[in-house]
């Protein structure tokens, strides 16, 4: 049985908080239907000066003269203010109807809906992959159906239906996936109804006593945050999508967040999770701070990517607000001495909320960004970097940058910086104030919205990123900058940029962060082009001792890895509990692994 | 081991415990028993701390109760009011619930008491035995006491009794009736009592801080609870339903896994006579309950000068709630998340109403059965009869009832040795009901002379009633009202008989399979549910023990088959059942007649059944008792009509409507008509001999 409704919830509904989302059900309001994030925030080529609109973002309404140089510089091209958005179709692939799944689906009340915009704007993540195909409207086979289920007993009931009538589920939550998670196998023959977690984003009840909260799975970061701080409170998990990026989708692909440092990732912040499955129900029954009771279930779900089960309810840890926040930055003569600070830093256990490393090419980037700025800020800025290449004598096309960030209290962060500044001395660095630490920060959730600007001018754009122990992290930067050059040279791309950051340290490694752009013109086959090359990249990351992925997931794009990452065995365990949770594998988004039972039907059409 | 009806099968043993179990009994009014006022005052404590909270932190730890602080913090963000507003709000909320103490009022009100019972009482007996063992068991468990209640005097006893055997004197849940007294108010929040508002909705935050309050008391705090499951005075002295409300309010941290098990203490009070008694007959008439005030409290010590006879009080084996709910209980499921966030499902709530089931069954079980209670109930079988009474008939009569009752495994006070003093002394007290006018004449039913000259028609709960009915209807009622606590013993007996009754007759005398009478049984249960507290888990149960029961009273033979023999044990049985049948065929009655296609709601049938009865009453009327005029009696055939689908109740915004189900309501008609033909007894001349006398 699917249920597990006779033992019924203890909690008292009535001190559930309703959350106004800033994104409507109808998401496509808001949001592009073709790209990232808001529908009026973008860059835009005018008057010879790329632009940033916006209202959300600080940077919006600003002209940006100095990365217009920079974009032609790096690309050997003049910009045009031509746009070749597209429009959103009028035809969509028809969908499959499995009439009982939906009569029996109507008789619960349950909302769903099979209009074809509704279906488009959810058949895809954001890998350039999914957007290319979006663009040239190319998909064959989207979402038959979109339900919006309204909390866990909703859920449970879809999840019986489908698995009595035999159709598919894919949970749905922000539609930020990077791994073609939520994209549809392209050869399913059952019906696949998209679970939208959106309308399931209540805050069920906050325990200030032990710092916890249970919010519902679809609640997105910037609304949990808001209803948090409004409290006086934080859960702190920011990645990078967390304004679009939901719960139950950090919970199903262990996301990580900038602030880890303090906040934790978030298998460090969940404490407890409950998971539809067909087989009914998982979750740990207790609230207790550790346990040793066999092997830790929640990790089941977490990393599941929607393959096992619905997320739908999750208990976190929440924090009180720091007092103070501040914002540092550090300037290194070269990427090495960096990654040796980094490096030190972590062994000290000295990190401060987020620390990262940016190679030189970021940093002149960075740089770039910088908006127009009066006679008085220029003159500043001129004396700056004076400074920097006269007086400390650092080669501006070697110099590399760290970005700090402190939450805390006051005493705690100025002993934390002065322990900062005195490792940074070690390796050569010096503070670089923090005005630039935090323009840092400010960039982190606008710069996805170049992705869209760069296709606009056609020129590829994206990032990948690893985990790497200490000790073969700069050569990894090396070799893997190296092998995505080679590549490109082999393929006669001129026109690229291949960069990388240190986003994150642990104990015994860090994080690193790819981006690599290149412009496609003369090329037939973009997106093929470029996933040859992510590729190649990918082989070097993991000859080189890195991981397939840090906080990204798996999803279809890198499934072909992942045997290897975690033997033949780790696949086989897998698999027995695929198989227990979900024998008829209605949740067949075929992540992790290939799906079987996708090319099994196929080989029999 | 607790005497329970099992025990009291065989007659010899019975007979046996019963003179221990009520040779237990201490009278603590007597000179030297009495507790000494001024001793010093070192009580046992139900819990103990390392740290113990005064009244006042207690109200402290209620107001920074989180789940509160949640509600402030929502209703200063939601409303115009500042927190400082709602935070005041909530400490007045906690003022006027939160409990106080004063030893030296304890003291004064303890001489108080001595004095004024010993004026007015010819005891206050305890059942020494099992206050000690309950005394004994105290030390580690938040303790619930649940008296029976028949009387306001219930809780000043209860105190009073705990101060004389070194018990510290329990937490009192108290209707704001009395915070409104001048004075009496903080009077008794001194001697223990915590306030309670009778009507919770529409106040979320005062509900929430009572809960809390009552969280508190049971987690926190070191004194026992004492409340009453009944929910209010019975005023017909029958067990009430319980009220599930205050008790999973209180057994909510059990469940929670806040403490590790709660003993639960059923109290019986029993009374001679109750002070309230006549109030009680005018308000189940329909004159509503005088507001209680000063005024009319000194005016009630004046009536003192009458005799009230004595009360008895027993403190039942307490219950182990964890025990009692065993593996129903899961408290692992409330584990994962704070407390305070928690709510109980529907089926812990029903685990709680049998919890609060049992307890009103073992009060009921100790409850004496006084001399005058079965006075009354021989004195109404022999009117069914048509018969008159000696006193020395009556004494015969009282003897017969008690060796029913005994066998029945009741307690009652008569002495077969003093049987005479017995009644002559119960008759005495009781002379406002029956009295024997001369020396030497039959026992005779008095006139009541009624004064309602001051009565608010518009306070009326139902029809007024003109002064004949009324006459009949006040001593008829303060009759019926001493038979109805007899009823818990004779009740389930009386139905096995009446439906045996029908059986037989059906099969024109000859024997019938057990099924068949279990499943009339069950269809009589069902219909008297709400008037003798007839709980379906324990339905089986009762059958086995009254078919057992009656069989070794003559009235069954059990072979394979069952033969019922009519005899004068099973006509007394009987005899009880009477007035409910009537009052329920009338109900019936009244609704195919006036509302059969029409809504109504409960005051248009009070007025309609109380008025075809009062019209009645003035022909030789059939099948009326003048009982029906009872109020309470109307509206627990409603209720139970209600329960059983005869009749459909909607609920709305501020009124409750009822329509009837016609030909469902028809067949019951019937089949209450069968039974009553079937009746041995003169009832369409009950009314028209009553009035005769």
């Amino acid at each position: 049985m699917a249920t597990n409704l006779s033992s019924g919830s203890v909690v008292d509904g009535s001190l559930s908080k309703e959350v106004k989302s800033v994104i409507p059900r109808n998401r496509q309001d808001v949001l592009k239907w073709y790209g990232w994030g808001y529908k009026n925030a973008k860059f835009s080529f005018k008057n010879n000066s790329i632009t940033f609109e916006g209202d959300q973002y600080t940077l919006g309404g600003q002209t940006l003269p100095h990365f217009t140089k920079w974009v032609e510089d790096q690309f050997d091209f003049k910009l045009s203010d031509i746009e070749r958005y597209p429009n959103i179709p009028q035809e969509f692939p028809e969908p499959k109807r499995n009439v009982p799944f939906l009569e029996s689906l109507q008789s619960t009340g349950i909302l769903f809906s099979d209009k074809g915009e509704d279906r488009l704007v959810r058949c895809h993540g954001q890998t350039l992959h999914d957007i290319y195909t979006l663009w040239e409207n190319s998909y064959e086979r989207i979402p038959d159906l979109v339900i919006w289920p309204k909390n866990h007993n909703n859920v449970v009931n879809i999840v019986k239906l489908a698995n009595e009538h035999n159709v598919v589920l894919i949970p749905y939550g922000g539609g930020t996936s990077v791994s073609g998670s939520i994209t549809c196998p392209q050869n399913e023959p059952r019906m696949i109804a998209i679970v939208d977690t959106s309308q399931m984003n209540k805050m069920l009840w906050l325990d200030k006593q032990n710092l916890t909260v249970c919010f519902e799975s679809g609640i997105i970061g910037q609304d949990l945050e808001r209803e948090l701080q409004k409290l006086g409170l934080t859960v702190g998990h920011e990645p990078d999508s967390y304004e679009f990026s939901t719960l139950g989708g950090w919970v199903a692909t262990r996301a990580s967040g900038m602030k880890k440092n303090v906040y934790g990732n978030i298998e460090d912040i969940v404490v407890r999770v409950k998971m539809v499955t067909t087989k009914g129900v998982l979750e740990r029954e207790c609230s207790a701070p550790r346990v040793s009771c066999g092997p830790d279930l929640n990790h089941v779900i977490l990393g599941s990517e929607g393959t096992l089960g619905i997320v739908t309810e999750v208990v976190l840890k929440v924090r009180p607000l720091p007092p103070v926040k501040r914002y540092g930055s550090l300037i290194f003569p070269d990427f090495e001495s960096g990654v040796k600070f980094m490096r030190e830093v972590a062994r000290r256990r000295c990190q401060p909320a987020s620390v990262r490393l940016m190679d030189n090419e970021q940093f002149r980037f960075g740089q770039s960004l910088k908006p127009v700025s009066s006679w008085f800020h220029s003159a500043i800025e001129k004396a700056k970097q004076a400074y920097v290449t006269k007086i400390k004598g650092y080669d501006l096309s070697m110099a590399c940058a760290a970005t700090l960030l402190f939450e805390g209290e006051a005493e705690d962060i100025q002993r934390q910086e002065s322990v900062i500044y005195e490792i940074a001395k070690k390796y050569k660095g010096f503070p670089a104030g923090g005005t630039n630490g935090e323009r840092g920060y400010i960039l982190t959730f606008v710069i996805a919205y170049i992705r869209d600007f760069a296709l606009n001018h056609q020129i590829v754009a994206e990032s990948f990123e690893t985990s790497v122990p200490w000790d073969r992290c700069a050569l990894l930067c090396r070799n893997v900058k190296y092998k995505v050059k080679s590549e490109c040279e082999r393929r006669h791309i001129k026109n690229f940029l291949i960069s990388c950051r240190v986003t994150q340290t642990y104990d015994a490694g860090c994080c690193v962060y790819f981006y690599f752009a290149f412009k496609y013109v003369g090329i037939k086959d973009p997106v093929g082009t470029y996933e040859a090359i992510e590729n190649a990249a990918r082989d070097e990351i993991l000859a080189c001792g890195g991981s397939l992925s840090h906080h990204h997931g798996v999803g279809k794009i890198r499934s072909k890895w992942y045997p290897k990452t975690v033997s033949e065995t780790g696949v086989g365990l897998y698999k027995a509990a695929k198989n227990e949770l979900d024998p008829k594998n209605i949740f067949a988004a075929g992540n992790l692994i290939p799906n079987e039972h996708d090319h099994h039907t196929k080989a029999k059409l | 081991m607790p005497p329970t009806p099992k025990n009291y099968r065989n007659s010899v043993e019975a007979e046996l415990n019963h003179h221990a179990y009520m040779s237990n009994y201490q009278n603590i009014l007597e000179q030297g028993h009495a507790p000494v006022m001024t001793k010093e005052y070192k009580p046992k404590l139900p819990r103990t701390f390392d740290k113990y909270l005064t009244p006042d932190e207690l109200k402290t730890v209620v107001f920074n109760n989180p789940r509160i602080q949640l509600l402030l913090e929502s209703m200063a963000s939601n409303s115009k009011q500042t927190r400082k507003e709602v935070d005041k709000k909530a400490k007045e909320i906690l003022n006027e619930i939160g409990l106080a103490r004063n030893l030296a009022m304890i003291r004064w009100a303890g001489m108080c008491i001595t004095t004024i019972g010993r004026r007015i009482l010819s005891g206050v007996y305890v059942n020494e035995a099992n206050i000690i063992r309950v005394r004994d068991k105290m030390g580690n468990l938040p303790i619930l006491y649940l008296p029976s209640h028949r009387s306001y005097c219930d809780f000043i006893l209860m105190s009073y009794i705990c101060f004389k055997y070194d018990i510290e004197i329990p937490g009192i849940a108290a209707g704001m009736d009395f915070y409104s007294m001048v004075g009496m108010g903080s009077f008794l929040r001194k001697t223990g009592a915590f306030y309670m508002r009778r009507s919770f909705s529409g106040d979320d935050l005062y509900w929430e801080i009572f809960r809390e309050y009552m969280h508190a008391l049971v987690i926190d705090y070191h004194i026992g609870i004492e409340f009453f499951i009944e929910g209010t005075r019975s005023r017909n002295f029958k067990a009430l339903v319980p009220k599930v409300g205050l008790l999973s309010m209180a057994l909510e941290p059990l469940f929670m896994g806040q403490v590790p098990d709660i003993m639960v203490v059923p109290v019986s009070v029993s009374y001679d006579k109750v002070l309230e008694e006549q109030l009680f007959v005018t308000e189940l008439l329909g004159v509503p309950k005088p507001k209680e005030s000063t005024k009319g409290f000194l005016r009630a010590l004046k009536k003192l000068d009458q005799k009230f006879g004595r009360m008895y009080v027993d403190f039942g084996e307490p219950i182990s709630a964890k025990n009692f709910f065993g593996s129903n209980l899961d408290r692992i499921r409330h584990s994962n998340v704070a407390p305070y966030l928690q709510k109980l499902s529907k089926n812990e709530i029903a685990l709680i109403k049998e919890l609060g089931f049992e307890v009103v069954q073992k009060q009921q079980e100790r409850i004496v059965i006084t001399t005058f209670n079965l006075i009354a109930y021989f004195y109404s079988y022999n009117v069914f009869l048509n018969t008159r009474l000696s006193l020395e008939q009556l004494c015969n009569g009282v003897l017969i009832l008690k060796n029913i009752f005994d066998r029945l495994g009741a307690h009652v006070a008569a002495k077969e040795k003093s049987i005479n003093m017995d009644v002559i002394e119960s008759i005495e007290i009781h002379s406002n009901i029956l009295h024997f006018p001369t020396a030497g004449s039959n026992l005779e039913l008095v006139r009541p002379t009624i004064q309602l000259n001051d009565v608010n028609l518009k306070t009326l709960k139902g029809h007024y009633l003109n002064a004949h009915a009324m006459q009949l209807a006040v001593s008829t009622v303060s009759l019926q009202i001493y038979i109805n606590p007899c009823m818990f013993w004779v009740s389930g007996p009386a139905l096995m008989i009446l439906a045996a009754l029908k059986l037989s007759n059906e099969t024109s005398g000859k024997a019938f399979q057990k099924d068949e009478l279990r499943l009339r049984i069950i269809e009589l249960n069902e219909i008297f549910a709400v008037e003798f507290v007839i709980i379906k888990s324990r339905e089986e149960l009762e059958f086995i023990r009254n078919l057992e029961t009656l069989s070794q009273l003559r009235v069954m033979q059990i072979s394979d088959k069952i033969l019922f023999t009519r005899n004068e044990t099973a006509d007394i049985l009987l005899s009880s059942l009477v007035p409910f049948l009537c009052c329920y065929f009338q109900v019936i009655e009244t609704i195919l007649e006036k509302c059969a296609d029409q809504d109504f709601n409960e005051k248009d049938l009070l007025v309609a059944v109380q008025q075809r009865i009062e019209a009645a009453l003035t022909a030789r009327p059939k099948y009326i008792h003048p009982y029906c005029l009872s109020l309470d009696n109307i509206k627990s055939a409603l209720a139970s009509f209600t329960q059983n689908s005869f009749v459909q109740q909607e609920k709305k915004a501020n009124a409750t409507k009822y329509r009837c189900h016609q030909t469902k309501l028809l067949s019951l008609r019937n089949n209450f008509l069968q039974y009553l033909q079937l009746l041995p007894f003169t009832i369409n001349e009950y009314c028209y001999i009553i009035s005769k006398l």
